[in-house]
This record gives C-alpha cells, sequence and structure tokens, in this order.
C-alpha cells in the first residue's frame, strides 16, 4: 500500500504540477499510439478499439466536437489527451444523459444531451439516486428498477467510466508476469509485478511520450510511443497478445466492412431496378456483381469478428442484424443461382440495406464492441447452431418479406405478377419455417443438455412458437384453399411483425425473461414506426387488389 | 391477376380413386365424419391462431406483472392444456383422415406425430418430473431434500396425523375474507379455511406461562434503538447454564439464577494504546486518499470532499468505521477539532490547498481557485482493547413481576438496577433501551405471526403468510390465526386438535448430495465471472462409497450416471444455478428429473426430419398438374 500510495501521489502530483492552461489542447496526431495493446473489460484490445470503445460509452458517439473552439477530436486522440492531460477535462460536456424526465429532474437543459463530469457530479439528487440504487442491488440482485431508475443507472456507468479514465485507472497497459495473475495494470502500479529497474525504464520512456505529446513533437512521440509498446512487451512476451491480431482489430475497426457491405448493396441494387427494362442483362450483370462485392465485404466482416472475438458472431443485438442482412442475401444468391430470377436479389437488398444502415447508425441501441461473453453462451457447438438457425430464419423470413413487397407492389402498379415470383415466395417461407422449427428446438435442447428444463415458455421461446405458428397458419391457409398468391404475400408481410417482435420486441420492448443478455432500450420509435407503415402499405394494397378484383367480375373477366 | 384455385386443379386418376374412396367413407360412417370434423383444417387454423394469440397475451402479462402470474393463469392453466390436448387429437385425427397412407404422406405424418410425442413428453414430464433447487455449502454434510419455489399447504389429520399436501399459489390466486378456500378434513365434521394473504407478516417470539409444559422461570423483553430504528423480541427461558442472547455479535445478554456480585466500577484511569493517523484527500480522486498511521492498521474512516453547488466551496464527508455517515461544511470542519465516532476520537482538518501542486517537493496551494483541491486530515484515537469489548446484561428473578440486572463493560460494572414487568432501562450501548414486557414462574417458547403494524418501523424481516382458521358444519369457528411461510400452527376447535403449515414443497432425493469446491473463475482483469465450477459428490445410499462430479455451466452432472437412466430420463441432472458473491463457498444447484425426457427429444427429431422431408423429398409425381404444391 505504502509503495502504490507514493507512486499514485507521485503521478497526481505530476500531472497536476505542470503548468497548463485548465482546458487541454494538443495538435499531436495521436495515431501512433493506436496500435498499443490494452486489456479492458475483459479482453485484449488495440488502442484504437480502446478509445472508440471508450467515447462511444460516455458520449454515444463516435467524435467529439468542443463547443468552444469547434474542434472535432476523434476517439484516438482525446482519449490521448485524457490519459496525457487529464486536466480539464472533468469540464467538458462529454457524458450522454438522453433520457428527458431525468434531465427534467435534474434541472438540466431538455435540448442538450452531453453534459460536464463536473457538473453532474455536483448534482445531490442523482448522488443520492445512485446510493439507493446501489442498495437496492446489493440487497436484491435481481430487483426490477423504475424507467427512471435504470435512466440513472445508466448514467451513473458513464460517470463511474469516466472517472476511472481520468484518474487512470483504465489505460491498463502493462501485462502481468503471468503465472496465476492475469490482470494488467497502469503504469503507476506497474511496480506490482516489476522491479524498480523496469518500473524506472517505462517510466522514462513514458514522460518521453507525454512531454513530446506536449510539446507538438510529433517525431518524437511517435518514437517515443513505439518504444513504449516494445518494452511492455518485453516485460512480459508470454502475457502480450500477439501483435498481429491487435493490428489486425485495428485495421477491421478502420476498415468498415459493413459499411461499404450496405453501399455496394445499394448500388447493386438501383442498377437492377433501373434496368428493369432497359439494358436488362448488362443490368443485371453489374448489379448481382455490386451485390457480390458487397456481400464479400460483409463476409470478410463477419470473419473478421470470429477472428477477433474467437467465437460466432451472433451475440448481441448488433451481432443478429448483420446476420440478418448476411443471410438474406445468402440466400437470395442461392436462390438467384438456382432459379435465375432478379426478383430475389431485388427482394433481398433492401432488406439487408435497411439492417445494415440500422447497425450503422445506432451504436447506442445496438452496441458494435466485441466483449467477452456471459457464461451461459460460452459453448461454441450450441451457439453456432441455435443462434444461427433462428437468425437464419429471420434471415429468410426478412428475404420473405422483400419478395413479398415486390408481389404487392407490383399489384398495385397494375403490373402483371408472373406465378414463378408466388412459387419463389413460397420456397422461401419454407426455408424459413425449417429454420425457425429447428432453431426452436434446438434450444429447448441446448437448455435440456445445458441446465434442465427443456421449455419453460420464456418469452423468447414463445416468441419463436408465436411465430412459427404464425407462419403455419399462412401455409396451412393455402393447403386449405383460403388463400394462395396474393393473400401468402400480404401474410409474408404480416406474420414478419411476429419475428420484429420475437427479435428486437422481446429484448427491448418487454424485456424480461432468461434471454437477458440483449436487453436493451431505445429505437422503439422507429419499429413502430416501421410497424406503422407496413400496415398502411398492406392497407393500400389490400383495398387495391379489392377493387380490382371487384372490376374484374363486373367486366366478366376470367377470375 | 390469375390466381390459381388448388382445388380445381385436374388430379391423376389413382389419386381419384383414393379421394373417393375417403369421400364414401366419410359419407357412410359417424366415426369418420367425427375423426374428419375433428382432424379439419378449420380446426387447425383455429387451434394455430388461437395458441398464438394466447401464448403472445402470456408474454404481456408476464412482462407487465412476472412470470409466477403468467404461469399460473396462461400456461399452467388446465384450459391451456385441455387446448393442447385438443390439438394432439387435431394432429392425430388428420393423419388418420389421410389413410390409406401413401408415400408422399411420410414426411406430414412423421412431423404430426412428432408434435404429438413432444407434447406427451411435455405432459408425462409435468406430471412424473420436477425442477428443484439445492443450496449447498463447502464442507457441509450431505444434503437429500430439494427446495423448490411451489408453496403448499399441509394439514395434520388430527386423529390419523397423516399429513396432506395441497399446492396453493397464494400470491397469484388471493383468498380473501369474501372468497375463502376451504379444505374439508375426512372423518371429522371440520373444515381448514384460509381467508387471507399477507406479504407482510413479522413473527415476534414470546414466552408464554404455561404450567402444565413450561420448564422455568422466563422472560419476555423487548430491546429498542430508536435511532436505529430497530425493535428486538428477546424471549429467556432459564436453563442451567443460563440462556444468552447475543445482539449482532456487538453485545450479550444474560438470564441467569442470580447475578453475580457486583465488580468495581470503571475506573477512569485506564493506559489505553492511541494511535494517530493523517489522511491526503483529494476532491479530483475520491478514491485514492492516501493514509499514513501508527499502529499500521487503518482506522476505518474515510473522508470525501464534494464540491457544493457553487463549486467554490466544499464540504466534508466523513464515512465511520460503523457506515455512520456525517457531512461537514470543510470550512466548520477547520476551526476546530470535532469527535469521531467516540469522543476519544479527535479529527482535525489540518490544511486546505484549493489548487494543489508539488513545488520542490512540497505541497503547495497555486491559486485560490478550487482546480485541484486537497485536504489534510489527521486525527487520533483510542485503540481499543477488543476483550474488554462487548458489553454485557445480566438479569435475574427477583420476585414474581421483578428482575434485578447488571451491565457490565469487560470486567467493570456500569450500573446496576431492579426493574418491574413492563419498566424499561436504558443500557448505555448507544441509545438502546430494555423493556421487562413479562415475566412468568414456568414458561416456555411461542412464536407468534401478525400483520407488521402500519406507521411503525419495520421489525426485521416481513414474510408472506396466510390466515387460517377452522370451521365446522354448525358453523363455529375456532380463533383465526397468521401462519408465514415457512412455519406450522396448532388450532383447536372443540376436541380436535389440527396443525397446520404454509411452505414451499421440498423433494427428498434418494440419495445425498454435497459440495467439495466451488469456483468462479473470472474475465481476465476483471470481476465479471468467466464460468462456475461446483465439485460435488453424490452419497448413494446404502454406504456405497460417494461419486465425484463435477457441475459447470454447459456441462451439468447428473447421477445417476449410467446411459440408459439418461435415456430413460430416470436420472437427475444437476447444473449450475446461481451463487452468492459474497460467500463463495456456497452454490445452488437446479435439479432437473424429467422421464419425460426422450419423448421430447425423439418428438423434436421428428418435427425437424418430417417438416424437411415434407418440402424436399416429396417423391415427384411426373402426372402431377400442381405446380404450387411443393413437390
Amino acid at each position: 500500500m505504502r509503495v502504490s500510495s507514493i507512486a499514485i501521489f507521485a503521478f497526481l502530483a505530476f500531472t497536476f504540477f505542470l503548468p497548463g492552461p485548465a482546458r487541454a489542447v494538443s495538435s499531436i496526431d495521436a495515431r501512433p499510439l493506436e496500435d498499443l495493446p490494452l486489456q479492458d473489460r475483459g479482453r485484449k484490445k488495440p488502442f484504437f478499439a480502446f478509445a472508440t470503445e471508450s467515447l462511444q460509452i460516455i458520449s454515444g458517439k463516435s467524435t467529439w466536437k468542443d463547443p468552444v473552439s469547434g474542434k472535432t477530436w476523434n476517439a484516438v486522440d482525446l482519449l490521448t489527451s485524457i490519459w496525457i492531460e487529464p486536466v480539464g477535462w472533468e469540464n467538458q460536456p462529454l457524458i450522454l444523459v438522453d433520457n428527458l424526465d431525468l434531465k427534467k429532474s435534474l434541472g438540466l437543459p431538455k435540448d442538450e444531451k452531453l453534459f460536464c463530469f463536473r457538473e453532474l457530479l455536483v448534482k445531490g439528487d442523482l448522488r443520492q439516486s445512485l446510493g439507493e440504487i446501489q442498495s437496492i442491488k446489493e440487497r436484491n440482485p435481481r430487483a426490477e428498477l423504475t424507467d427512471r431508475q435504470k435512466a440513472v443507472q445508466a448514467v451513473g456507468a458513464r460517470l463511474e467510466y469516466f472517472a476511472a479514465l481520468i484518474n487512470g485507472d483504465s489505460f491498463t497497459i502493462v501485462p502481468p508476469q503471468g503465472g496465476k495473475v492475469h490482470a494488467w495494470t497502469t503504469l503507476p502500479n506497474s511496480g506490482q509485478h516489476y522491479t524498480p529497474d523496469q518500473v524506472q525504464a517505462l517510466a522514462e520512456t513514458f514522460t518521453r511520450v507525454e512531454s513530446s505529446y506536449r510539446s507538438g513533437n510529433s517525431a518524437g512521440f511517435a518514437s517515443a510511443a513505439g518504444e513504449l509498446a516494445l518494452q511492455l512487451q518485453k516485460l512480459s512476451p508470454a502475457e502480450y497478445p500477439n501483435l498481429k491480431l491487435i493490428r489486425f482489430e485495428h485495421f477491421y475497426l478502420l476498415f468498415h466492412p459493413f459499411r461499404w457491405a450496405w453501399i455496394f448493396y445499394v448500388l447493386g441494387f438501383v442498377t437492377l431496378l433501373l434496368t428493369s427494362s432497359w439494358h436488362r442483362a448488362l443490368g443485371y450483370k453489374i448489379g448481382w456483381s455490386a451485390i457480390v462485392l458487397g456481400f464479400a465485404f460483409q463476409i470478410f466482416g463477419l470473419a473478421s469478428r470470429v477472428i477477433i472475438a474467437g467465437r460466432p458472431p451472433v451475440t448481441n443485438m448488433y451481432e443478429t442484424v448483420i446476420w440478418v442482412a448476411f443471410g438474406a442475401i445468402a440466400l437470395s444468391l442461392v436462390f438467384e443461382a438456382i432459379y435465375r430470377g432478379r426478383y430475389f436479389l431485388l427482394g433481398a437488398a433492401p432488406v439487408a440495406i435497411l439492417t445494415l444502415i440500422l447497425a450503422d447508425t445506432q451504436p447506442v441501441i445496438l452496441d458494435s464492441s466485441i466483449n467477452p461473453l456471459t457464461p451461459v453462451l460460452r459453448n461454441n457447438f450450441w451457439l453456432t447452431i441455435h443462434v444461427l438457425s433462428i437468425t437464419s430464419s429471420y434471415a429468410a423470413f426478412a428475404l420473405a418479406l422483400g419478395m413479398a413487397h415486390i408481389i404487392l407492389i407490383k399489384g398495385m402498379l397494375k403490373q402483371s405478377v408472373p406465378p414463378l415470383l408466388h412459387q419463389y415466395l413460397y420456397r422461401i417461407l419454407q426455408i424459413g419455417v425449417l429454420l425457425i422449427a429447428a432453431g426452436t428446438i434446438l434450444g429447448g435442447i441446448w437448455a435440456n443438455y445445458s441446465w434442465g428444463r427443456f421449455w419453460d415458455w420464456d418469452p423468447k421461446e414463445t416468441w419463436a412458437l408465436i411465430t412459427f405458428l404464425c407462419y403455419l397458419i399462412i401455409l396451412h391457409g393455402r393447403i386449405a384453399g383460403w388463400w394462395s398468391g396474393f393473400g401468402i404475400a400480404v401474410g409474408a408481410v404480416l406474420a414478419f411483425n411476429s419475428v420484429l417482435m420475437a427479435w428486437y420486441g422481446v429484448n427491448f420492448v418487454l424485456g424480461t425473461g432468461l434471454h437477458s443478455y440483449g436487453f436493451g432500450t431505445g429505437g422503439a420509435p422507429f419499429a413502430f414506426a416501421f410497424i406503422a407503415l407496413e400496415l398502411i402499405f398492406l392497407a393500400v394494397a389490400i383495398y387495391l387488389y379489392i377493387k380490382e378484383r371487384n372490376s374484374d367480375h363486373q367486366t366478366n373477366l376470367p377470375a | 391477376m390469375v390466381e390459381t384455385n388448388l382445388k380445381s386443379l385436374p388430379v391423376d386418376r389413382s389419386e381419384a380413386v383414393r379421394r373417393k374412396l375417403i369421400a364414401e367413407r366419410q359419407r357412410n360412417s359417424v366415426a369418420w365424419r367425427i375423426i374428419h370434423m375433428l382432424g379439419s383444417l378449420k380446426l387447425a387454423l383455429l387451434l394455430l391462431f388461437t395458441i398464438a394469440l394466447a401464448c403472445a397475451v402470456a408474454t404481456f402479462t408476464e412482462s407487465s406483472f412476472n412470470t409466477k402470474v403468467a404461469q399460473v393463469y396462461i400456461y399452467r392453466n388446465p384450459l391451456f392444456t385441455a387446448w393442447l390436448v385438443v390439438l394432439c387429437i387435431n394432429l392425430l385425427c388428420v393423419t388418420l383422415t389421410r389413410i390409406p397412407w401413401q408415400r408422399k404422406h411420410v414426411g406430414f405424418i412423421i412431423t404430426h406425430y412428432g408434435i404429438i410425442t413432444l407434447l406427451a413428453g411435455a405432459m408425462i414430464g409435468r406430471a412424473t418430473g420436477y425442477e428443484a433447487f439445492i443450496k449447498l455449502q463447502k464442507g457441509e454434510a450431505p444434503k437429500n431434500i430439494l427446495s423448490t419455489n411451489d408453496p403448499i399447504l399441509f394439514v395434520e389429520h388430527p386423529r390419523t396425523g397423516r399429513i396432506e399436501t395441497i399446492p396453493f399459489e397464494a400470491e397469484v390466486r388471493r383468498p380473501s375474507v369474501a372468497r375463502p378456500r376451504n379444505y374439508p378434513i375426512d372423518g371429522t365434521d371440520l373444515e381448514l379455511m384460509v381467508d387471507q394473504f399477507s406479504d407482510q407478516l413479522r413473527i415476534s417470539s414470546d414466552v408464554l406461562d404455561d404450567p402444565v409444559l413450561g420448564i422455568a422461570p422466563a422472560i419476555s423483553l423487548k430491546v429498542s434503538s430508536s435511532s436505529l430504528k430497530q425493535n428486538l423480541d428477546v424471549p429467556l427461558i432459564l436453563q442451567k447454564d443460563g440462556a444468552v442472547f447475543d445482539m449482532f455479535g456487538l453485545a450479550k445478554i444474560e438470564w441467569l439464577d442470580k447475578l453475580p456480585p457486583p465488580l468495581p466500577k470503571n475506573k477512569t484511569s485506564q493506559k489505553t494504546a492511541t494511535y494517530r493517523e493523517s489522511q491526503m484527500i483529494f476532491a479530483r480522486q475520491p478514491d485514492i486518499p492516501i493514509i499514513h498511521n501508527t499502529n499500521g492498521t487503518a482506522s476505518g474512516y474515510r473522508f470525501t470532499l464534494l464540491p457544493k453547488e457553487d463549486g467554490l466551496n466544499f464540504d466534508l464527508e466523513i464515512i465511520f468505521p460503523n457506515s455512520k455517515r456525517k457531512v461537514v461544511a470543510l470550512r466548520e470542519a477547520m476551526k476546530k477539532p470535532f469527535p469521531g465516532e467516540e469522543l476519544s476520537t479527535q479529527i482535525m482538518v489540518a490544511q486546505y490547498w484549493p489548487d494543489l501542486r508539488l513545488v520542490e517537493g512540497k505541497p503547495v496551494s497555486m491559486s485560490d481557485q478550487p482546480n485541484n483541491p486537497a485536504v489534510l486530515i489527521t486525527f487520533s484515537g483510542l485503540l481499543e482493547d477488543p476483550s474488554a469489548k462487548t458489553p454485557k446484561l445480566l438479569l435475574a428473578p427477583l420476585d414474581a413481576t421483578r428482575i434485578s440486572y447488571q451491565l457490565l463493560k469487560g470486567k467493570f460494572l456500569q450500573s446496576q438496577g431492579e426493574i418491574t414487568q413492563g419498566e424499561l432501562f436504558s443500557t448505555g450501548w448507544n441509545d438502546w433501551t430494555v423493556e421487562l414486557k413479562k415475566i412468568v414462574p414456568r414458561g416456555r417458547l411461542i412464536s407468534v405471526a401478525r400483520i407488521a403494524e402500519e406507521g411503525k418501523p419495520p421489525e426485521g424481516d416481513m414474510l408472506p403468510g396466510l390466515r387460517f382458521y377452522l370451521r365446522n358444519r354448525a358453523g363455529k369457528t375456532s380463533e383465526p390465526k397468521w401462519i408465514a411461510m415457512g412455519t406450522s400452527d396448532t388450532f383447536q376447535l372443540g376436541e380436535d386438535r389440527v396443525r397446520s403449515g404454509y411452505g414451499n414443497r421440498v423433494i427428498p432425493l434418494p440419495f445425498g448430495v454435497s459440495l467439495l469446491n466451488f469456483e468462479v473463475p473470472r474475465d481476465e482483469g476483471t470481476t465479471t465471472p468467466a464460468n462456475f465450477i461446483s465439485s460435488i459428490q453424490f452419497h448413494p445410499p446404502g454406504g456405497s462409497p460417494p461419486v465425484e462430479a463435477r457441475s459447470e455451466m454447459n456441462f451439468p452432472a447428473s447421477y445417476p450416471p449410467a446411459l440408459w437412466r439418461q435415456f430413460t430420463g430416470s436420472t437427475y441432472k444437476f447444473s449450475q444455478a446461481g451463487w452468492n458473491p459474497q460467500n463463495l463457498n456456497e452454490t445452488t444447484l437446479q435439479v432437473l428429473h424429467d422421464p419425460g425426457w426422450i419423448f421430447k427429444w425423439i418428438g423434436s427429431l421428428m418435427i425437424c426430419c418430417g417438416i424437411f422431408t415434407m418440402f424436399y423429398l416429396k417423391p415427384k409425381k411426373t402426372t402431377s398438374a400442381r405446380p404450387l404444391a411443393g413437390s
């Protein structure tokens, strides 16, 4: 305790000692630090990932705009500044508070989203609420919190995270010696594992990093940063991660493969749409190639996530959304290869584009960071077959949704619908039904194998069953002769609501049950808007269809 | 838009013959007509729709209320089960309507019978299986009782002594005075009535004067502290070695035959050790004070500098070793020393730097602006002699209504006196007082459950419970009593005494289980659990050597382990269900016993294979003119 308290005191005094304006300004590009590995929240990652995730966690954004100077900081520069010159950052508006009721009760302006650490910490109400929540959780870890309490808890978590950044505790760049301890430490605490000489050497290098940073010496900064990385690696090569993997993760994060994917999907979709009657063959080639290229980006993205995380890429909402886009396009390409019609791609592309854009632009709702799994999910075999089946069935139903739209839109535009289109839709529904039956059953089998009960009417299970039943209704109604063609298209659109409920609603609207690892908030307005638009679309389509049918009968055309 | 209607397409010859056969038997036989009706597609669609709807409603119910409500009202509702039986009948009949079966029906039959098999497995599991829990402590003797979350009533027959258990979901289906539940006790004219539920029962212990069953002089004390809002009922019955009540390890109350001769009073001049401690507190780093003290162990005091709303002034928050908190304005605190937890501890704010910097190794304030506020706090206190710590209160009877007492601290007498029944005195331990509620010559212990009074502070844990009374055919009733969950009590009406209780069902295991070790490896660098591993032992009856096993996430332990037992579901599966982060010697395992297991697996396999067959393995018919039939 005494050694480290001196070290802390020294570090604190050191950082506060240097004269400097109250607000940190640096002209250095912190890129040389981006590949520095550190251990954060259960895994080793490049500083770039840590910086991006940290800024995301505290502010909900990937960049930060200084309200006074107007300068936009990227995550790495910001976190480097917080690390090397923490003074003053507690007065910058970096902490996200987005709950309107909470803002009102704390007297914060409702139009602002970002607030300073200092100004939030001063709020006695907030501190008191946080204390209350802590004692509730201590008594009963599974207690239900009110909406306001959940909002307070979220803000409290951000404040805690920020405090750890400001006092340097988060910058765990020093690997342990190995053996029983696997926790990395910060530079000031490296005395726990290493000799005073080693600690001294590290401190000297870091001093050089800091001074070149402060004096704006880019070259010095880059070389000192590189040296620091080498020194750290030499300390404990066994515990240090494979630098290739670290650099690969850095590359993956910069590359944004899923963004490229939807860009190419848009290209392909627009091309196919515009060339339905003009340069049809050429347009098909271009459109198909664009979509295949986008698909390649998507495969790369998924493969990267698997490599970085060491597990199948379907463990939180973000990943299931990406997978559904992948599955829809994959299925459509397969069908396209078998049946050679452009409708599959036209049906899949909008779905994939929509989901990928959602994933790209809603980081607060769909968290793209890679984190270790909760213990119950740590079984790659079951995880793969159960979750992939279910999400692939969502993908199939999403593709069916796309195809159904084509059928209905063609009907609304009074174009003739080739009968093959109905058959394609039916084929896709079959795949979806098979996958969801298998996936739901595999969920029960996994549960039964791993802990006991086969089926417990958990909301997620139940909604998977409901989805299965809804699509069964469509298929059975067809056999009964109650509907076909148009009716099935309408059914495919209607039944997708049960998919939405099973996929998103259970986690975000119901918020109960065992599938708690996907819980989140937000996005409900999007979902409701989407459903409302679809229902309006259906109403119009049905109205026009009935009108057409009646006029057909009146003019005695064959039905 | 041209659409195809399935029914109007031409079919081939053999199919036509088959259709004719089916239509004919439907016409001629009532039984076949019924079968066709029960197996109709219309009924199937109705079933699909209503089951989907019921499930959807149930999930919203679960979200708005809780899982138990949804389970009791919907999923475990007999109507729901009956409806699933209708589904099975529909599935069975629809396969019958296709007799004589042809090759194209294979997938169809497998799928539909698979569903029936799966549901049958579920029913078997629900009837003969169970899901229960067992909480194990490391090093404890083997346990063979499982606990569940299924509440039951139990009633002991007044004459035969037989115990009957009745499932009773009191929380969800509440009884009320207007609609009580009644349980006739056969062989008598009595029935047990349950007419109220409360989740605010409090159990208090008392002594009852019982000349028959009472043993020795007994007292009932009420020990309270108004500042801590605590009230304790302390019943004490005289025993050979004295009766002792331990107050949270902080003090002891003893009920003796007679008091020992009084010890000398507390001397003021005592040599006790003192210590000094200094703490450096930074406003910016509230979690990293720098502490130096003279005796090597921390005093347990913590301080925090809190900025006031204006940002310029500060409050000093003191957290005492006993977790009490106190906030003083820094300005006030700097004027003079103030006392800590005990008078002997003096706290002083030695210095305050609004803008701390180290200049030539010395702390200096660079300005008056609170850019880096820090304070140096020094305090000194007395080191307590731990052996003298526990105060004692000794009590002994004087006569029928009075007792005498002595208050001791370590080896010294603090005070002594006598009190009468109904009076109280102060102990000198903070603000705890002791009231002599009752003194009886021959007492025995009883527990009474009552609803906690409104407005009064909660006294201990509140439990859920039910109100019971006995009633006979003539309408005469016994005294109603509250029975809290996990307890029982006796009711008397006329000559009959009926013991009744309310608690969670327990299930006996045919073998014992004990915990050897429990580990929770964490994710690197965090405290988040990565896995839960319980090393357990199964103790078969009859003295055979215990069998070791391991239960961790996704890899449960089964006992008996033989493969055939797994297949017939006659094994018990122990999986990791819960843990206590504060006590890593404790683990909670879920125990599953499911004789219906094999049917669920076979049924599931049949469903998946059947669907696949129906969609993709239908034999190609060369003369078929139905492109949409999924052939």
